[in-house]
């Protein structure tokens, strides 16, 4: 496997010597079908050293600063059988999730006690260059408990290619309930692969929201499965691509168990070069009645060189059950832009305002108030004009 | 609805499952160069036409069997199957229906394919493909004077060679997949049209398709060319005998609209499902598609699917014209334990091309339904439009609803609207009609009808008539 | 100040408006009646500038210069209001984003200084209280979620905060019910003044018994057909479109 395949012949494991026999995913492999990979395998990668920082961070492959708080316990290093399973599926998922094992640097297992209510937030540091840093972050979020987790990654001017790669296991025990925030705006040379795989059991209820401006070339694979009665999922995502950029997200939803809930929202916004991906895929099993699924995905192309592929499947092996899902593609309202320049904004402003109003409606669910107005603000400079709505929201919001 | 009652009624005879008793000249199974050269010679095939099959021959066996559909088949022998299979002539071949033989005929009637003159009343001609060779063609006179060609594919090749010879292959190259690179290797027979410029085609074109040989692999190609500003609505029909053993069938059709021309192609399929537990059944891989070459083109899709026991089947339109159109409307039931993966490509290449996609899944007893559908908007393809709707109805808890639509948007002025829902039978609705008098049957009947009401709106009437009986007699027994 | 000459205008191939001869002289009222189709929303579509509508002859002389030649915020900074029939719902924006950007946007054009924030939220509250709104409304977005009602409300409250010298206002009284008419009716006569002159678009007489026009002109198949004085629409509510084009 170029890219990897010195680092993985060092490595002498099983799962390393699987990795380089299998290689890198190719454009045969359906769920890989649209990823530009060569920049990938051409680049030789090394592994990645921390930088030093006083935040929370995942940095080089490794986790500093883990914090003490109360309520969350850092726990032994062993993963349960569950866990292990869990993360096997995800190295078997292409030959890509078994680089990521055989590479992996450090792992973190994180246990959030009983009824507490924890506020975990982690910064990603962008790696140096050609390096790549594998780490693994397991939760466990214990009967009745809270957790907040925020994830950043920190813009910086790395010129040339760099790469993060984050497993994460997130489990989430009765009653328990987990906000996920994933603010990517990683610099522009950046490979960022986030791998997430969630159990929701009874009464569980699992909330994402994923906002993605940066990389080079970003792809997530989130797996949610509602293995209890009244769990339930909500996934709002955002992606936001222009210039070169790739961004790609697979999702799948399943419910294992009857009288569960999903949901999920995401929207492209593509302009210049760019190209997203977006795979939404929710499975119904068989006996598991009562459960409700919705899905809308939401594309707007800005440019003549911009790229969508939008995918929402369903599988469905029960009855009663609730499944719908919408998708569109298009370029900006005309009607939407006529009311506009009608009350005097400029062609350039009006098409700013529409966009902004297109990110919005995915922006305005993070309820977590200061990422709200930090993407708000980024997301402001992301676009073409956006300085008159920044004005506006510092003058007149209240 | 209990499993017992859904069991009950969704048990259902195959009512076309008898075989026909005449004596047939079959190939021993098998596949490789000298089979194809074989039925290129019984066809008394031009040269180019057997080095066109070898080529495809070469082809296929590079190939894999696609595995991306949501299927579940143990792998087909190839060397099981037969690759021809001709009902024995008398002479040369009946001049007239009296001299077509008896079993034959009493077949069709027991399909209820009019093959007589009332058919012509009903505007319908009918050419009716036995196992691999066209038996009888009637009404060619009429369609003569309009200067439509009709006529078996294979009659084609001689009468009108540089026709054939220019299209063949032109929508559906050899390679283009698996089953389309088989087929073009060893199709036995179908139909050719052909509508010359201006021309609006004086009736509904007709074809019956009947797989009656065991282990008979049926082939058939269909090429529709309809010339600047022509029409034709072309309808199909297959049924097929009920065997305990599967059979493969692999067709292709390709359709080729000009400037300002319009195809619309029905097609009702009922191949025999298999039986509850999922023996027999035919597997029907089927590869369709049309272009739309000039400006202001239009094809259009129809279909109801009800058979077989494997069905893998896109009819897609290639929208290269300016303003050109492209259709389809499906339903697809899947019951027993069969399984289907249907749906459609639309490919926008040129600027305002529009295209609409309605697709109805009814899933009972066992059956998985899956729809796959691509919208794909080629850069250029100015202001295209694409409107999808694929909804799918569960009728007991055995059974699957899939939905897979790919969408592929590379043109920034194109606008794409795709909705999906899935549900069951709503107990309301039945409820009502209940409560106003209908049976539970009649109710169920009822609201699925209605469920399918704007794809059969879009079948030529008689078909529509046919269809929604044929629906009826799918569903009988299926509720609840 | 508005001088429509043999104006002509189809969408996708269809002849909707057939010559319409109009003119508008500053600080008058004109409304248009007339019945479903004869081409009252095409006329104020084209005069805002929509460009699903092509015109084919004629011109429209705006304060000397062709308004056909402007682009639709170009004709909002000369101080044209289209106030919507249908008016665009925008999630995502908020209300109060859309009122300060085109207040500003027009403020320019017109050489006056930017409203600060606290200016404008005084301007804006004054007006909002003649609209009988609740300051709410400027946080919620744009027409989301707005009823029929409130969403007219909105469009004469941005009217009186544009201040135009020519408002078109279509079919601004469907959708009403009698104290929302009512407030509609008088927010539109505060504009009453000498520089600004009122194109109102109407099904029925309804509104005209609060705004009472200086013309009416009934318009039939894509024509002018008849223009009077406000007598004219009690007549048309007396003997319907019927009586008037057969006389």
């Amino acid at each position: 496997m170029s890219g990897f395949s010195e680092w993985l012949a060092d490595v002498k494991d099983v799962c390393a010597s699987e990795a380089l026999a299998v290689g890198l995913p190719t454009k045969r492999v359906e769920s890989w079908k649209y990823v530009p990979i060569r920049g990938l395998a051409r680049t030789t990668w090394q592994p990645a050293s921390p930088q030093t920082t006083e935040q929370f961070a995942l940095t080089g492959g490794q986790f500093v600063n883990v914090p003490k708080v109360d309520g969350c316990a850092v726990s032994e290093n062993t993963l349960t059988a569950s866990e292990q399973t869990r993360l096997d599926r995800m190295s078997q998922a292409h030959g890509f999730g078994l680089t990521q094992a055989a590479l992996e640097n450090n792992r973190l297992v994180l246990t959030i006690q009983k009824t507490a209510s924890v506020v975990l937030n982690l910064h990603h540091l962008a790696n140096q260059a050609s390096s790549a840093g594998f780490a693994t972050l397991v939760l466990r979020v214990e009967a009745g408990g809270q957790l907040t987790l925020v994830e950043q990654f920190e813009s910086t001017d790395i010129e040339s290619a760099n790469l993060s790669s984050l497993r994460c296991l997130v489990a989430l025990s009765r009653d328990s309930s987990v906000t996920h925030v994933r603010f990517q705006a990683a610099n522009a040379t950046a490979h960022v692969f986030s791998n997430l795989d969630v159990e929701c059991s009874e009464n569980a209820n699992y909330r994402l929201q994923t906002i993605e401006f940066g990389s080079k070339l970003a792809r997530n694979d989130i797996y949610i499965a509602l293995v209890g009665r009244e769990a339930s999922a909500s996934v709002n995502g955002l992606a936001i691509t222009s210039g070169t950029q790739y961004h790609d997200t697979h999702l799948a939803i399943d419910h294992v168990v009857g009288e569960t809930n999903s949901e999920m929202t995401f929207r492209n916004m593509v302009d210049g070069k760019g190209e997203a991906t977006f795979n939404g895929r929710v499975l119904i099993c068989k006996d598991s009645q009562r459960s409700a699924t919705e899905q809308s995905i939401a594309n707007l192309l800005l440019s003549e060189s911009a790229r969508v592929n939008p995918k929402p499947e369903l599988e469905i092996y029960a009855d009663d059950v609730t499944a719908s899902h919408g998708c569109t593609v298009g370029s900006l309202n005309k009607t939407e832009l006529f009311y506009l320049k009608s009350r005097g904004l400029s062609e350039a402003n009006a098409r700013a305002f529409l966009q902004y109003a297109f990110a919005e409606k995915i922006v305005e669910k993070i309820e977590h108030r200061d990422i709200r107005e930090l993407v708000e603000t980024q997301l402001l400079g992301e676009l073409k004009h956006g300085e008159l709505i920044a004005e506006l929201k510092e003058s007149v919001d209240v | 609805m209990s499993q017992q009652e859904i069991d009950q009624l969704v048990d259902q005879d195959y009512k076309y499952g008898f075989v026909t008793d005449i004596e047939s000249d079959t190939l021993p199974p098998g596949l490789n160069e000298d089979v194809i050269r074989e039925i290129s010679t019984r066809k008394c095939e031009p040269k180019w036409l057997l080095e066109w099959r070898l080529e495809a021959y070469a082809k296929w066996l590079e190939m894999t069997p696609p595995e991306w559909a949501h299927l579940d088949y143990p792998p087909i022998n190839f060397q099981a199957i037969s690759y021809f299979s001709a009902p024995k002539k008398q002479g040369d071949g009946p001049k007239s229906l009296d001299e077509v033989d008896p079993a034959l005929i009493e077949t069709y009637n027991k399909l209820g394919i009019p093959l007589e003159e009332q058919k012509m009343l009903a505007g319908v001609a009918v050419d009716a493909v036995f196992d691999s060779v066209s038996v009888v063609t009637t009404f060619k006179e009429k369609l003569h004077e309009a200067g439509v060609v009709f006529c078996p594919l294979s009659e084609a090749v001689h009468s009108h060679p540089e026709l054939v010879r220019k299209f063949l292959g032109s929508v559906v190259p050899q390679n283009d997949n698996y089953y389309g690179a088989l087929n073009s290797a060893v199709f036995s027979d179908g139909s050719f049209v052909y509508i010359p410029k201006g021309v609006r085609c004086p009736m509904e074109l007709s074809t019956y398709f009947r797989i009656n040989q065991q282990n008979t692999g049926q082939f058939e190609r269909t090429l529709i060319v309809a010339e600047e500003g022509s029409y034709v609505s072309y309808l199909e029909g297959c049924t097929a005998p009920q065997r305990d053993e599967n059979q493969l069938h692999a067709a292709v059709v390709e359709l080729v609209a000009e400037t300002d021309a319009e195809i619309k192609y029905s097609t009702v399929q009922n191949w025999f499902a298999g039986d509850d537990e999922g023996k027999g059944g035919i597997y029907n891989f089927v590869t369709k598609r049309g272009e739309c070459r000039g400006d202001r083109a239009k094809i259009s899709w129809t279909q109801l699917e009800t058979g077989s026991a494997i069905t893998w089947k896109y009819p897609s339109c290639v929208l290269k014209g300016a303003d050109s159109v492209g259709e389809f409307y499906s339903v697809a039931v899947a019951g027993k334990k069969q399984q289907a993966d249907t749906g459609t490509k639309m490919v926008h290449i040129g600027p305002r091309t529009r295209s609409t996609i309605i697709s109805k899944g009814i899933s009972t007893a066992r059956g998985q339904n899956a729809y796959r559908g691509l919208v794909k908007v080629l850069p250029g393809a100015v202001d295209a439009r694409n409107f999808t709707q694929c909804d799918s109805l569960l009728i007991g808890d055995q059974c699957g609803a899939h939905t897979f639509p790919y969408v592929e948007a590379q043109e920034p002025s194109a606008q794409l609207e795709h909705e999906a829902t899935t549900s069951k039978v709503s107990d309301d609705q039945l409820f009502y009609l209940r409560t106003r008098g209908m049976s539970e049957e009649d109710a169920l009947n009822m609201v699925v009808n209605g469920f399918c009401k704007e794809v059969f709106q879009k079948l030529p009437m008689e078909f529509a008539v046919e269809a929604e009986a044929l629906l009826g007699i799918t569903l009988e027994g299926a509720i609840g | 100040m508005l001088s429509i000459r043999n104006l002509h205008a189809r969408v996708s191939d269809k002849p909707i408006l057939k010559g319409i001869n109009l003119e508008i002289g500053t600080g008058e009222i004109h409304a248009i009646m007339g019945p479903n189709g004869s081409g009252k929303s095409t006329l104020s579509s084209v005069l805002a500038g929509r460009d699903d509508y092509e015109v084919t002859d004629g011109e429209v002389i705006y304060m000397g210069q062709n308004l056909l030649d402007l682009e639709p915020e170009e004709r909002a900074w000369a101080g044209v209001f289209l106030s919507f029939q249908y008016p665009v719902e925008i999630p995502g924006v908020k209300n109060i984003y859309l009122l300060k950007a085109a207040v500003n946007a027009i403020r320019e054009h017109r050489e006056l200084p930017e409203l600060k924030a606290g200016d404008f939220l005084k301007l804006v509250r004054e007006k909002l209280k003649v609209m009988q709104m609740d300051e709410s409304f400027l946080h919620r977005n744009v027409n989301e979620g707005f009823s029929g009602g409130e969403k007219k409300r909105n469009e004469i409250l941005q009217m009186q905060l544009l201040e135009p010298t020519l408002a078109l206002l279509d079919e601004t009284d469907s959708g009403l019910d009698v104290d929302a008419l009512r407030i509609v009716g008088e927010g539109i006569n505060r504009m009453r003044s000498p520089e600004c002159s009122v194109l109102l678009i109407t099904h029925y007489q309804r509104l005209l018994d609060i705004v009472k026009p200086d013309f009416v002109h009934v318009l039939a198949h894509g024509e002018i057909k008849l223009s009077g004085d406000h007598t004219l629409a009690e007549r048309l509510e007396r003997e319907g479109y019927e009586g008037i084009e057969a006389a």
